[in-house]
Order: structure tokens, then sequence, then C-alpha cells
């Protein structure tokens, strides 16, 4: 968890590059944000987040950051992952059913779109309930617990990084090797050998979270 | 020794380059990513515990905001959970859970175990005797506790960031020198071959990693 130009200045460090400009920095952010993508991909950083139901609506988008989404509740209970094979052979017209809702469903959506089903009679509260550590009422509305790709809200220097200490170490070595590899004048294959081996030595011993 | 005195110790490892090798880089790319690795692949050189109260009805807490005995959040560097006990365990004085009169650790469970147990688990409202853990951040509680529960956690910890020439690292002294080593090591890389490589080496050796060849 730091600021994303302590690990700019860090990778600078490795790679020896003096130059500030606002093109190289960008171009180092661009690169980390690859990075934390490839760990986002493996599922590495969860997340849980709070969905406002709506009466009369089955579909929800969610965030783009959102990456796997595991479980869903709805108003405090499970609902059941379902495929619409399985939906067709239990109900006809299933888009359609209205009541509590007992499954939800990725297939055939867009990206980051869930369907629940079936569709909620009522509308959740949205008056924030303190303390909660989702800040929202839970009571009629959805709680997905997934996994997300911070990436998308590292853009600036002054960004912190939600992550451990643990991984930007690992992010660093592995930003550092993608730039010391690339086929420029500042290419420096040695170096991004080393790193890689760093990247890998970290990557052996971070804890990865059970889900 | 205090981060003056391992970093002087470093610049010696390095020839005393301060020119290559600044002061500032020596301790955010060399001392402290050191530390860390070392408490990475050796987690019981930094094991604490911590107390968070979890306010009534709360399914979870957010681990990012929980505070040592002074105040100062270290949920950042909460590495992994290894126990949850009911109760405040962490001075030598425990105190039992207000409620139940009790000292009680409780088991670890997953949010899919909970999710096959029942479908309203997330509801349900009683006798704490499990927590869950979402990703490294959320430590959630079954049942949701009826009224506010301290409860110890016991967790890997990511060592502090070392900042000032008198800041001591949370490692014991033995390891001080370890760390030296380390950030000699890490800071070495940037030479590339051969030098990056005796670099490699060197963490590998300082760690006595089984498998050198892999880090070397």
């Amino acid at each position: 968890m730091t600021v994303l130009s302590e690990q700019i200045v860090r990778i600078r460090d490795i790679l020896q590059d003096t130059d500030t400009s606002p093109t190289n920095i960008s171009k180092i952010v661009t690169a980390h944000q690859e990075s934390l993508q490839q760990l986002a991909r493996k599922d590495m950083f969860s997340q849980i987040q709070w969905v406002n139901a709506i009466a009369l609506q089955g579909l929800y988008v969610l965030p783009d950051p959102v990456v796997t989404i595991s479980h869903v509740l709805y108003n405090e209970r499970v609902l059941r992952y379902v495929t619409e094979i399985g939906l067709d052979r239990k109900y006809h017209g299933w888009e359609d059913i209205l009541g509590e809702p007992k499954y939800w469903t990725t297939e055939h959506q867009n990206p980051n779109t869930i369907r629940i089903i079936p569709v909620p009679k009522r509308t959740g509260s949205t008056i924030p309930v303190v303390p909660s550590p989702l800040i929202q009422n839970m009571v009629d509305n959805l709680v997905v617990f997934h996994t997300e790709d911070p990436s998308s809200d590292i853009g600036d220097e002054t960004d912190v990084l939600p992550t451990l200490f643990d991984w930007d170490d690992l992010l660093v070595y592995e930003t550092a090797r993608m730039l010391a590899e690339r086929e420029t004048s500042l290419q420096n294959l040695p170096v991004a050998q080393l790193c890689n081996q760093l990247t890998n030595l970290w990557a052996r011993y971070v804890y990865v979270p059970s889900r | 020794m205090t981060l003056s005195d391992i970093q002087n110790l470093v610049a010696l490892k390095l020839g005393e380059q301060s020119l290559f090798y600044s002061p500032e880089e020596v301790i955010r790319s060399g001392i402290n990513p050191a530390q860390r690795l070392l408490c990475l692949v050796y987690p019981l050189i930094l094991n604490q515990r911590a107390t968070a109260t979890v306010g009534a009805d709360l399914p979870f807490i957010d681990l990012r905001q929980v505070t040592d005995a002074s105040g100062i959040i270290i949920g950042n560097r909460i590495r992994k959970v290894n126990r949850v006990m009911l109760g405040n365990v962490r001075g030598d004085a425990p105190v039992h859970n207000a409620v139940t009169d009790e000292l009680f650790e409780l088991r670890e469970t997953t949010v899919a175990a909970l999710s096959k147990r029942a479908n309203d688990w997330m509801s349900q409202r009683g006798l704490i005797r499990h927590y869950w853990k979402w990703g490294t951040y959320w430590l959630g509680l079954y049942k949701r506790p009826i009224t506010a529960t301290t409860v110890t956690i016991m967790y890997d910890a990511v060592p502090a960031q070392l900042v000032g020439d008198a800041d001591d690292p949370q490692t014991q002294d033995v390891y001080h020198r370890t760390i030296a080593e380390i950030a000699t090591g890490l800071l070495l890389v940037k030479e590339g071959s051969p030098q990056g490589e005796r670099g490699l080496q060197r963490i590998a050796a300082a760690l006595a990693l089984k498998q050198q060849g892999q880090a070397a």
C-alpha cells in the first residue's frame, strides 16, 4: 500500500532512468498498470461490493474493475449460480418471473453484468448505514463477493495502490523487467533477467488468500 | 541497529559509492524491501497480535482499519491472519469476551463453506464461533455479533517502513545484518551482469534458501 510515485522512483532506480519527463513517467505508469493487471487476472485482489437492487430490474452492471464474481447475496441470503440451460429446464419464461431472487447468472450477458432470477419486486434502501464496512444496508440489496483489477484506479502519481507491500515489491520488479526488455535504446536484458528472478522469488513466497 | 546504522553498513558493502547509490535509494530500494523479503520468506520472524472491536450486527471488518495499541493503523501490514480469538489476549492480562465471559478460539471457515451450509448465513445473529476471510483485507465473523465484540487477531506482519535515522526495525537485532546483506543484493541488481548476479547470490545466501539455484 504505497503511493504510486514511490514505486515509480524505485523502478527508475533499477533502470537507472533519469528522465523525469511526463511522457516517460506516463510510460512507466502504463507498464505498471499492465503488471497489476497480470495479478488481477489471477484473481489476487478480492473485494466485496454493495449493489442497490431495484424493483423490476433483473440485470445489474457491475463496475469495470470487477474481474471474477464468486458469490452473490440478495437480502443477506445466498443466491445460487445457475446456467441458462438449468433455468430453461426448471422454468418457462424465467426472464419474466417476478419474486424473491434465488439465482444469478452471467451467461450470455455483457462483461460484468449479472442477471438475478427471479427479478426482485422491491427496491433496496440507499440510506447509508454507519458504521458498516459497506456503508450501505444489505437488506433488500445485493452484495457481491468478487475479485477486482485495481489498475484502473491507478493513473496519477499521487494514487495509492490498495495492495499489500509484498505485492508492491513484486510489481516494481515486474514493471522494471517489462521496461528493461523493451526494444528501445534503453534495453537492458541482463537487468530484465535479474528482475524476472526477483519477481519469481517474491511470487514464490507471497501469500495468496483463499476464497 | 538503527536505520542509520544499517544504512552505513550497506554503504560499506557497496564500497561507499554514495553518488551511484544515494542514501534515499539505499532505504527505499534496498533496506525496506529487504526487511519485507526476509519476513516474507520467514514469517515467524514477525508474528504479531492486534485487537479489533466489531460493532453490533456488523458481519465483517476491513483489516486496513485495525490499529495497534498506540492507535496507529496497522491493517495494511497484516499479511496473513493465522488465528482469531474471542476476547482480548494481546497483553498479559486477558480480557474475556463481555457477553459470554470466555476466551474462545474461533475456527476458520470460508464464504463458500458458509454458503453451502445455509442460504441465510449472512443474516444469522448469535454466538460467534467462526471467522472467515475474503482476500487480504476482509475478516468476517460468523455469526454476526449481537453486541460489540472484541477479537484478537494473530497474524504474519509486514514490517513497518523505516523512515527516520533513529528508526529500529521491528525484527530482532540478530537479523539486522541480514537485512543489510539482502539490501545490498537488491541494490546491485541495477548493475546488470555480473554484479547483479552476484547480488542475487548474496540474497540467496543471506536467506539461506535451499533452492539457491533459482534465485542465483
